[in-house]
Formats: C-alpha cells, sequence, structure tokens
C-alpha cells in the first residue's frame, strides 16, 4: 500500500480552512451590515 | 407578484444582529466532524491508493453540493424571471455564493488527490476542465452582481446566467462518458448499485448528509445577509 498521507492531511486541511474561511467572511459582512444599520438608526 | 419592498419588509422583525450560533449550523458543523472521524478513523484504506483516497470523503460530497447549489441558482432564476419575486433572486445569489465555496474545494482537493495518483496535480481533462469553466462563470456571476447598482436589471441578468451556467451540470457529470478521460466513472451515481465496499459506502452516506446540512446552513445565514444588506439600502433610501 503506498504511503501518501501527506497528500491525505493537506486535503482535509485545506478544505476546512476554505470552509471556516468563509465561514468567517459570512459572520464579518453580516456584523459589518448590522452596525452600518445600528448607526444609522442612530443618527436618525 | 412581490415588489422588492413587500418583500423585505416580511423580514424586518428579525433582529439587527444575529449574535448567538445558527443551531443548523452548529448541527451540520457537528455531523461533518462526525463524519471526518469516521472517515480517518473507523474506514479502511482502499489497497491500491492507500491514504489519499481518503480525500474521496471530502472531495465527492462537496462536488454534490457544488451541482445541487447551482441546480437551486437555475430554479430560483427561472422562479425569478416568471414570477419577479426577489426572494427568489437572493436565494440565487446566496447558493451561487456557496456553490463557489464548496466548487473552490472540489478544485483544490482534486488536484491534491491527483498528484499521488496519477502523477500530476492537474491535467486539461475534461471534466477537470468544465469543472473550472463553472467555478469561472459563477464566479462571474458574483462579480456581475457587484457591477450592476440597479436591483431589477441585476437580478435579471444574473438569473440569465446563472440558468446558463448550469446547463455545464449534466455535461461535466457525462463527461467521463463522453471523453476519454483520467477521471474515474461514477461509482455511486450510476444505473447499477454502487460499487464501493459497505464500510466506504456508509462514510461516504454520511458526508454526503453532513455536508448538504452544511450547505443548507450557509445558504440561509447568505440569504440573512442578502435580506439585511437589501434593508440596510432601503433605509440609506437608496
Amino acid at each position: 500500500m503506498p504511503h501518501n498521507e501527506g497528500y491525505y492531511h493537506a486535503a482535509y486541511f485545506v478544505a476546512i480552512g476554505i470552509y471556516m474561511l468563509y465561514t468567517i467572511s459570512l459572520r464579518a459582512r453580516r456584523r459589518s451590515v448590522a452596525l452600518r444599520r445600528l448607526s444609522l438608526g442612530r443618527d436618525r | 407578484m412581490t415588489t422588492p419592498t413587500q418583500a423585505v419588509r416580511s423580514d424586518r422583525a428579525a433582529p439587527v444582529a444575529h449574535a448567538g450560533v445558527d443551531w443548523l449550523f452548529l448541527v451540520s458543523v457537528l455531523a461533518i466532524a462526525g463524519a471526518l472521524v469516521r472517515a480517518i478513523y473507523f474506514t479502511p484504506f482502499e489497497a491500491l491508493q492507500g491514504a489519499a483516497q481518503k480525500i474521496f470523503y471530502l472531495h465527492l460530497p462537496a462536488a454534490l453540493a457544488a451541482f445541487l447549489a447551482f441546480g437551486i441558482v437555475a430554479l430560483s432564476s427561472i422562479g425569478y424571471l416568471w414570477l419577479k419575486d426577489p426572494r427568489l433572486d437572493r436565494a440565487a445569489e446566496s447558493s451561487a455564493e456557496v456553490g463557489v465555496v464548496f466548487t473552490t474545494v472540489v478544485l483544490t482537493t482534486g488536484p491534491i488527490w491527483a498528484k499521488p495518483i496519477w502523477g500530476t496535480y492537474w491535467t486539461w481533462d475534461m471534466r477537470l476542465t468544465l469543472t473550472l469553466f463553472l467555478w469561472f462563470i459563477y464566479v462571474g456571476y458574483i462579480v456581475l452582481r457587484g457591477a450592476i447598482d440597479d436591483r431589477a436589471m441585476r437580478a435579471r441578468y444574473s438569473a440569465v446566467l446563472g440558468i446558463l451556467g448550469a446547463l455545464l451540470i449534466p455535461f461535466i457529470h457525462l463527461s467521463v462518458y463522453l471523453f476519454r478521460t483520467m477521471h474515474p466513472r461514477p461509482i455511486v451515481i450510476k444505473p447499477s448499485a454502487p460499487s464501493l465496499p459497505p464500510e466506504m459506502l456508509t462514510t461516504l452516506v454520511i458526508s454526503f448528509v453532513a455536508f448538504m446540512l452544511f450547505y443548507l446552513a450557509l445558504v440561509r445565514q447568505r440569504y440573512r445577509l442578502a435580506t439585511e444588506r437589501e434593508l440596510l439600502e432601503q433605509e440609506e433610501g437608496r
């Protein structure tokens, strides 16, 4: 059986990294919109 | 027919900031963790490919989630062009962005798997090339949406692109039958029974369900973002 664990670990690391970055980006964008809405409400 | 203002007004009751963790997101993350633990520790190695074959449990569910995502973009876009309901436009927008994320995972895990098995990270094989084109089309879809200020025009143009892009999906699925490719033919989604040992098939099914839940959780979050952005635009008088 070939020993290629490095590729398997790299793929899991990359995939989890992409999903995590996207989740963080979603939360950051929602937070930014929420803050702008709050500041808009305060200005009125 | 629903106007943009009517559709958003129904979401106005939603809190401005969602500080807590979404239950669906939490369930999907736990399901993915369970699926990966099963794939890593409780699923046997494939005799010929060794450990690299375990990339399969990430790669295939991501591909199926991407195809589902772009299929939903097409259906929502058809619905939008017919009914002019902005909720369908927001659903298409959300599903397209999440679909691009899943396709990015397919296009990165695939080459990492290909290197030890095919001896190269990339080859201009029909399945790989068409998947790359699919990614470009939906990246273009996101760029297009960002470039048009007029809401109705943005929704209409992106709906057309969203429908045309999804036409590539059957060609991607059939490319391994229509062309001579290095990419293996489907071993699960095919007319005959899946040709996988039961332990591997169970892990794949668990992983597939977990990633489908994750897709739904991400689309739900992205849809909320689209709704909140629209509310902000209305409040700013745009």
